[in-house]
């Protein structure tokens, strides 16, 4: 049990840590990008916007990041 | 349909799985140094060597493994893994190349690690410097594990990953016991902003492969991801860092 424990946490420090946001925005480019393909076909729009939300996704973390130590 | 990288993607391939297991290694070298120097090199080695055999065994179990897995579930599982811990290294870099994040400082943890174990008793055979040198060889190896088995799995190059991997435990190994002590000279904020780039790259190259969508120029757009991606993170870190600096100078 307690290894089952200690292994869960490891995989939340590894997967998530302190960086919930970029956990998030991990799944969430997969989701968006699945669903503008298998509802709308919308291929040319996903080549665009799959990395511009993973760019858009990784400065808001560091804007926020920059935020919150400047309090 | 198997599709396998080009000659340009291998080269890529094999960069990235260098650069990450080098930066690992860096780490993980720096507590093994720490804890030869303090308690002796004997129990040092005896962890590294449990340590690299528990490393291979989960190569061996989940590499073949993972290779029954259809390609288009194994691209998007390895391309959201990728894309995940990718932009938690890109993410640091940046916030260290602004200064708003500590550079990792090797002497730092060198200097952490010998103050720990010096409040342990000594012998020849020291349980606690067995523990260290293990735990320090395992849990930087398991990212080296992650990044050999997911990048090579997801491309059907395991091999070349793996290789890839060796290379790099075995030359830092070797620039180790040559530099011994001055491992902070190594420019780890570089390789890891480089590290995270292209790991991002081949999370939103894998998981566009996986969900069906064709990308202009085929493995091309691999790199031309990690090269925009680049150019953006120049952009970013270099208007905030002088942003930084004005407000430092105005207040």
């Amino acid at each position: 049990m307690r290894f089952i424990r200690e292994f869960g946490r490891f995989l939340f420090e590894f997967f998530i840590g302190d960086t919930p946001e970029l956990f998030g925005l991990g799944i969430a480019v997969l989701a968006i990008s699945s669903a503008l393909i298998h509802f709308l076909h919308a291929q040319a729009l996903v080549i665009v916007l799959l990395p511009l939300m993973v760019f858009g996704g990784v400065l808001g973390s560091v804007l926020l990041e920059r935020r919150r130590k400047s309090r | 349909m198997v599709n396998t990288l080009s000659t340009s993607g291998v080269v890529a391939l094999f960069g990235t799985v260098f650069l990450a297991s080098a930066v690992e290694m860096v780490e993980a070298l720096t507590i093994v140094v720490a804890v030869g120097v303090t308690k002796g090199w004997r129990s040092a080695f005896e962890g590294v060597a449990v340590a690299l055999m528990a490393l291979t065994g989960l190569v061996v179990i989940f590499g073949p493994a993972l290779a029954n897995v259809p390609t288009t579930s194994l691209r998007i599982v390895v391309g959201t893994v990728l894309l995940i811990f990718g932009l938690q290294w890109w993410r640091k870099a940046i916030l260290r190349s602004i200064g708003l994040r500590a550079k990792h400082d090797e002497d730092a943890i060198f200097a952490e690690t010998v103050e720990e174990l010096q409040q342990n008793s000594s012998s020849t055979r020291d349980a606690s410097a067995f523990m260290m040198a293990f735990k320090g060889v395992f849990l930087e190896g398991v990212e080296v594990v992650v990044t050999v088995i997911t990048l090579g799995s997801s491309a059907h190059r395991l091999g070349v990953a793996a290789t890839a991997a060796g290379t790099a435990v075995v030359l830092v190994a070797v620039v180790g016991l040559i530099v011994a002590r001055q491992l902070s000279n190594v420019p780890e904020n570089a390789m890891k902003m480089v590290v995270g780039i292209m790991m991002v790259a081949y999370g939103t190259f894998w998981i566009g492969e996986g969900i069906g969508l064709h990308w202009p120029g085929k493995d091309l757009a691999l790199l031309a991801f990690a090269l925009i991606y680049g150019v953006l993170t120049w952009v970013v870190v270099l208007s905030l860092t002088t942003r930084e600096q004005s407000v430092a100078v105005s207040s």
